[in-house]
């Protein structure tokens, strides 16, 4: 029934000072940079940087599994973390931002007092992209703000992979798009089949792994189809399983985060 | 069902490059076909929303429109059974043909009647049958089920078609698909005016009317409903529209999402037998027609938060666009309805213990609810059946085991602070004697599923927090 | 057995008090009006989807030209017997006489009700090649024939011969199906077959080759009627 993203009415009345950072477990531990270049490029566009160190994990591989009281479980402790600051929420992941948005207050439906917080904070919560485009109104990378990324000298070769939590679950199919346009010295190849899944899934990748990595495969051929030397992507879980893949392939193509690209000196 | 598990048959579609060939041509092109044909339709969206809104009214008052149907089925002189499952299904059908001296069948396209395993019925009983669509007859020869709700034989390349046919219809070999369908026509001609009862499927019934809708492009359909003395269609419970503004609706979405056409060749609009009355009757049509509406496990998914999956119309797009059945085709499901759909069908009609797999063989990437006519959340259901698996027990050991430590952990932020220090120093240390530059290529069980297709990237030496904490 | 209705229909109304039914409504609302009939639009929109799938459409200047038209069709393919709607049904006044001048043989095609009968019956129809017939209606947004049966409008005419000629007057068009049901409400309970045709029998079952002509007609030409 989301049909529309779930921010169509949501949008702050003027543009936020703070945001608060969920900055996703997978950054944290594996891909810490990503992180990095995502304070480096809110900063620039002189919004304060929040950060709760008491955050964990959002709970989606449980949910996923099935196991929707241990999914239950660690969404309560997000949203006591994340209810302390009002400041809107800004998380470099499509994935973990759908499930905030969407699964939180259906797996909460039925608790009286996280149901409610569920709903507020879905309301407040935003996928890294979708913030600076919907919410800041950035459309040009050049302007005054991130005029950083406009010296960028060698033109750099870029395919972009919309994962499915982004495009299907929260709707946002252009913004990420937009950015890279926008941004000097990259030049925006289009993949064959971009839509197609790359087959990460979470557990699915190592229970169904076979069919996992016929999928994996079908997109990787893909992206190197299009002579990009690199794949751009909003969700580190799936550029982990496509760099995963073109490591093993011996592929020279790296895989980066959009807010890596955006932060580029 | 044998011993052979999912992954077996996984295992064997993946292995199978003809396979692999045939769903490359065909998903694709009915994926891009659809999305013509729906561009071909003003206020495609509106219209969607419209065919869901209907499917839904109509289930949320099915036994009401169910008796409304078959009361105007009977005014009209046709018969109406209900079957509590398919032994029952089969019973009705069997005495049936008991009744009118049945010695030939011909069948048109029915999923309900695979449910049955009605064609294996009527051989134990001596009598022919002989399936007329043409990829149902290709399965059929085969000695197979259908790969796919509305292409049966999609896994068949035309080389593998052409020698079947030639070997069990002992037609002139070919290879040429317009010469092979040249063929077939006359052989099977041959068949639809002999036969003695003619058994096809439903797409919709028509509660205000008493009507059925069979849709289909080949004629098969027409010539099954049409030649025989006897018609016998199958349905489902929730084959329901109540009326026939609502019906040109459906079908405004139904070929479009199934074809990529604007309308299938044949819509056959039937409302009871041929009529005998006045001076003369009407010119042809069967004298008889028996509706079996089959429920077979359907009102019991109607008590549950499953229930979405009967505003299915069959259009079959959910499995073009799945990229899980792109790579491992119908057969893997194991099922009568593969891909997304029957992912929840099944478990649903026949409980999740044997098929506790089928909801976690998707990447839950939405592709299927994208382009459904009537947009059922599958992803939604598919998680729901993975979580009734889990509450049951059926997930893997060291899924039962891990889960309950990750939440142990992930509640507890300095605990989880320091399982990530430990897994980047144990992750290093493995890495360190693989030699791989940092990159794992090589996990220990349950994780080695991973590698069996990817590295994984090395852990950060410092987390986030520590170099957010130090900056600057 | 009539206890499996009511076993079925109970467990129907006893499961619908525990189900989850996304968008259910307790009516669907009413749509709006259907568009006016253009019928120079609607001709249009109707030939060009019907050409689209390979069926031929012929537009004569006036009846006698239809007339010359249909019985040219029907002696090029060399059917001096075909399977055709009665008379009446045919909207071209003067095409029976000019069919019989033609030495062009309709043959009977009342299915008798016996066994046997029926089966030599439909084997002498199941020989002849050109199938004639009218229509009652001709749907513009995806080019479609309907044709209603009826004592002297057998099924079969349009579906046993390779060929099929289908004589639509101009003024039985309707932009859509909706409006051709609203237009006919009862459409359904006078006949015990409509079928709507939108192009020659066809199949892709093999590798989605479309492949015309597999169990109804292979060729189909539509006469425009003024």
């Amino acid at each position: 029934m989301a049909q529309a993203s779930s921010h169509a009415s949501a949008k702050p009345a003027e543009k936020p000072k703070s945001v608060q950072l969920f900055v996703t477990c997978m950054i944290e531990a594996i891909k810490p940079e990503v992180g990095m270049a995502v304070v480096t490029v809110l900063e620039r566009l002189g919004v304060q940087i929040e950060f709760a160190t008491d955050q964990t994990c959002c709970g989606q591989p449980a949910f996923n599994a099935g196991a929707v009281p241990d999914a239950r479980a660690m969404a309560r402790h997000t949203l006591d973390v994340l209810s302390r600051s009002a400041s809107p929420i800004v998380t470099p992941s499509g994935s973990c931002a759908d499930m905030l948005v969407h699964h939180y207050p259906a797996i909460l439906a039925a608790d009286a007092h996280y149901g409610p917080l569920a709903e507020q904070i879905a309301a407040r919560t935003y996928e890294f992209s979708q913030f600076l485009v919907d919410v800041l109104g950035v459309t040009q990378i050049g302007d005054v703000a991130l005029s950083a990324s406009k010296t960028a000298t060698a033109s750099q070769k870029v395919t972009y992979h919309p994962s499915c939590h982004l495009l299907r679950g929260l709707k946002v199919t252009e913004a990420p798009k937009k950015l890279l346009n926008e941004t000097a010295g990259v030049e925006m190849l289009e993949m064959n089949g971009a839509t197609e899944c790359c087959g990460f899934g979470g557990l699915f990748a190592v229970k169904m792994s076979d069919i996992s990595g016929a999928m994996l495969n079908r997109k990787l051929d893909n992206i190197e189809a299009t002579g990009a030397s690199t794949v751009v992507g909003c969700d580190v879980s799936c550029l982990l399983h496509m760099g995963g893949g073109l490591h093993r392939r011996g592929a020279a193509i790296e895989t980066k985060h959009l807010a890596e690209i955006l932060a580029q000196k | 069902m044998s011993n052979v598990t999912f992954y077996d048959r996984v295992e064997d579609a993946l292995n199978n490059e003809q396979l692999k060939v045939a769903l490359t041509r065909t998903t694709s092109k009915l994926g891009g076909l659809r999305l013509n044909a729906l561009a071909s339709l003003p206020d495609a969206d509106g219209v969607r929303d419209r065919a869901r809104l209907i499917r839904a009214h109509t289930i949320s008052k099915l036994a009401d429109y169910l008796e409304q149907f078959a009361a105007n089925v009977e005014k009209m002189g046709g018969h109406v059974h209900f079957a509590d499952d398919a032994a029952d299904a089969n019973r009705i059908v069997l005495e049936l043909a008991k009744q009118y001296d049945i010695k030939t069948v011909v069948k048109g396209k029915s999923m309900v009647s695979e449910e049955m395993h009605l064609n294996h019925e009527f051989e134990e009983m001596g009598v022919t049958v002989w399936e007329s669509d043409l990829g149902e007859r290709i399965v059929q020869e085969a000695g197979e089920m259908p790969s796919h709700i509305i292409a049966p034989a999609i896994h068949y390349t035309r080389e593998q078609v052409g020698d079947l046919l030639h070997d069990k219809l002992k037609i002139p070999l070919s290879h040429d698909p317009a010469v092979i369908v040249g063929h077939v026509r006359e052989k099977l001609r041959q068949e639809f005016l002999v036969a003695d009862m003619g058994i096809t499927g439903v797409n919709f019934g028509v509660a205000e009317t008493g009507t059925i809708a069979l849709v289909e492009n080949e004629g098969n359909g027409r010539l099954t409903s049409t030649a025989p003395r006897v018609h016998v269609a199958l349905m489902g419970i929730e084959r329901i529209v109540p009326t026939l503004d609502d019906l040109s609706v459906m079908l405004q979405v139904l070929a479009r999402s199934a074809t990529g056409q604007k309308l299938s060749v044949y819509t056959n609009l039937l409302t009871g037998p041929r009529r005998k009355s006045q001076t003369t009757g009407e010119a042809d049509g069967p004298d008889a027609l028996h509706v079996v509406i089959v429920d077979n496990g359907r009102s019991k998914v109607l008590g549950t938060e499953l229930a979405e999956i009967l505003y299915c119309i069959r259009c079959g797009a959910c499995l073009n666009a799945c990229p899980v059945y792109q790579q491992i085709g119908g057969h893997a499901y194991g099922s009568v309805y593969p891909g997304p759909v029957g992912a929840v069908l099944t478990p649903g009609l026949r409980g999740i213990g044997p098929w506790a797999e089928l909801p976690h063989a998707s990447s839950l990437c939405g592709a299927c609810k994208e382009v459904c006519p009537v947009r059922i959340d599958i992803p939604r259901m598919l998680l729901k059946l993975r979580e009734e698996g889990h509450e049951k027990g059926l997930a893997p050991a060291w899924v039962k085991m891990g889960l309950p430590m990750y939440r142990f952990v992930a509640t507890k932020p300095a605990l989880f602070k320091f399982a990530i220090k430990a897994s980047g120093f144990g992750a290093r240390m493995l890495a360190k004697m693989q030699g791989n530059g940092g990159w794992l290529n090589k996990l220990p069980p349950p994780l080695s599923g991973w590698t069996e297709h990817r590295d994984f990237p090395p852990f950060a030496a410092k987390s986030f927090s520590e170099q957010f904490k130090n900056r600057k | 057995m009539q206890d499996s209705r009511q076993i079925v229909l109970d467990r129907i109304r006893s499961s619908l008090k525990t189900s989850v039914l996304p968008m259910a409504r307790a009516s669907i609302p009413p749509r709006e009006a259907a568009p006016s009939r253009d019928y120079a639009a609607m001709s249009q929109s109707f030939q060009r989807d019907m050409e689209t799938v390979g069926a031929k459409i012929h537009r004569p200047a006036n009846d006698f030209a239809a007339v010359d038209l249909v019985v040219d069709l029907i002696q090029e393919l060399g059917g001096n017997d075909i399977l055709a709607w009665d008379d009446a049904e045919l909207p071209l006044a003067g095409l029976p006489y000019a069919l019989h001048k033609a030495g062009i043989r309709r043959a009977d095609h009342r299915i008798p009700n016996d066994d046997i009968g029926r089966k030599q019956k439909l084997a002498a129809l199941g020989a002849l090649r050109v199938g004639l017939t009218g229509a009652s209606a001709g749907l513009a947004d995806t080019g479609t024939l309907a044709m209603i049966s009826s004592p002297t409008r057998p099924r079969l005419a349009s579906l046993l011969p390779m060929t099929h000629i289908a004589l639509l007057p101009i003024n039985r068009l309707y932009p859509t199906m909706a409006a051709f049901f609203a237009a006919h409400p009862a459409v359904t309970q006078d006949a015990s077959n409509l079928v709507f045709i939108s192009g020659p029998s066809r199949t892709a079952d093999i590798e989605m080759t479309l492949t015309v002509g597999v169990h109804g007609p292979k060729y189909i030409h539509v006469v425009l009627c003024p």
